[in-house]
């Protein structure tokens, strides 16, 4: 079973999961204060204030960068270089692998590559370690 | 008795984004002033005739788009909001769409003369595109001028407000972006880039507090069928301005490609699925919008990629006694 675990705040990321899981039938857990963690995963996350890691996701990865086998941010090009800047901090700083960025709640498309990715650039025993070039 | 007024207190906050929103907000804040587009001068004299008429046409019908949503979108959605921080995030942003609007006065003032530019805003009110895109999106927002109003009334208003923030701005914004992707106009696309910033988190609030009232709606599959209507409606009407200003530079396809691109964001933010084919966004554009500042005289000028400060450390007396006595 693929874990995902995601932060949301506008409902982007919360959408995007939401089709996912509805494709893959994925177990999601939502960031939350006191959750824990005892399944590996994937981060899927947002990017906040010009290019910055969410504060819940940041203390979340400061306890469980270890369980955590990619990151994929939402955000949007609008931005210019800040587009989902947050997976760049979070994959350099906690040297977890960039899975991919979309733009908000992501097309269907994006949903599709993003399972994609998933399946098959990652196994869940083994900690995918090159790094992917698709941003 | 009397109406009882209750004052902003910011001391509990009404929802778990309004300061997010509030602190980005004024991150953001920026004046048309401290941006030099006369740099642009000789990049403006390179370009054909039909160029430069194009570019100002698309900057007309921005002012346009900002005028409208600083004079009466946002003030007459502040008025039906119930959170005072709600209220407060967006009356700063309605003070930034009157410094939007004017941003592009000061574009044109450096390229063209007196004459040129009466005649770009003698064209906008004669424009019947654009004029259809204004009195379409006001007359949502003239609905909610009156004490009461229904939730589908303001739901309406405010996904007129993202379709015109994160949708209707963009057949516009294309060609200053795409100049600057190809090193023209870099300047100007400054202060456009600045705008598309804020429009960009004016979607996403607004957005938010649509789908709010959208979530109390009893009737929100007729509403949503409403709305995807009017959404089409300013599509069809997008396309024939698209078709009317780009045509003469060739650009018509790539423009049409890149509003429904940006449809499909304003449907997301309202928080419903996307709808349009998209094959591509335009590369151009991306770079246009990738493209940073490299000048950057401090005292004149912001850069966009500007850092504040956040690791101060205070300056002391003791910092002033120097261990080392130098002999003289």
């Amino acid at each position: 079973m693929v874990h995902l675990y995601y932060d949301s705040k506008t409902g982007n990321v919360q959408r995007f999961i939401n089709k996912v899981i509805q494709i893959t039938g994925w177990q999601a857990h939502k960031i939350e204060e006191g959750l824990a963690v005892q399944e590996a995963g994937h981060l899927i996350t947002f990017t906040t204030k010009l290019g910055c890691v969410p504060e819940k996701t940041q203390s979340f990865m400061d306890s469980y960068a270890g369980k955590i086998f990619s990151v994929t941010s939402s955000g949007n090009r609008n931005w210019g270089r800040n587009f989902g800047r947050a997976a760049d901090k979070i994959s350099e700083d906690y040297d977890v692998p960039l899975a991919m960025k979309f733009e908000l709640s992501g097309t269907m498309e994006d949903i599709n590559q993003f399972i994609d990715i998933i399946k098959h650039q990652y196994n869940d025993s083994k900690r995918g370690s090159k790094k992917l070039d698709i941003a | 008795m009397s109406k009882q007024f209750s004052a902003v207190n910011w001391n509990t906050p009404d929802n778990d984004y309004v300061l997010m929103f509030w602190e980005q907000n004024i991150k953001q804040f920026w004046i048309d002033t401290e941006y030099i587009p006369s740099k642009d001068i000789d990049s403006w004299k390179g370009l054909s005739w039909d160029m430069k008429e194009c570019y100002k046409k698309a900057l007309g019908g921005l002012t346009l788009l900002d005028t409208l949503q600083s004079h009466t979108g946002m003030p007459k959605i502040i008025d039906h909001i119930g959170s005072l921080q709600n209220k407060a995030v967006l009356s700063y942003m309605c003070m930034m769409e009157a410094i939007h609007a004017k941003s592009y006065s000061t574009i044109f003032t450096t390229v063209s003369t007196t004459n040129e530019i009466n005649d770009v805003f003698g064209w906008v009110k004669e424009n019947k595109f654009l004029q259809y895109k204004a009195a379409t999106i006001d007359k949502y927002y003239r609905a909610i001028d009156k004490e009461r109003v229904t939730d589908e009334e303001l739901f309406m208003a405010l996904a007129g407000s993202v379709l015109l923030e994160s949708f209707l701005f963009y057949s516009g914004f294309f060609l200053p972006l795409w100049l600057c992707g190809q090193g023209q106009m870099v300047a100007s696309a400054d202060i456009i880039k600045k705008i598309v910033a804020d429009e960009s988190i004016h979607g996403v609030f607004v957005g938010l507090i649509a789908q709010e009232v959208y979530s109390r709606l009893p009737n929100k599959e007729e509403v949503k069928a409403r709305f995807l209507n009017l959404l089409n409606d300013l599509y069809e009407n997008e396309l024939k301005y698209t078709e009317e200003l780009y045509t003469v530079v060739g650009l018509t396809a790539e423009v049409k490609e890149y509003v429904r691109y940006n449809g499909n964001k304003a449907l997301m933010n309202l928080g419903f699925d996307p709808i349009f084919e998209v094959k591509q966004v335009n590369p151009i554009v991306l770079n246009g919008l990738n493209t940073e500042t490299t000048q950057h005289d401090f005292f004149s000028k912001k850069s966009t990629n500007y850092e504040k400060s956040m690791e101060i450390v205070h300056l002391r007396d003791d910092d002033f006694k120097m261990e080392v006595a130098i002999e003289v």
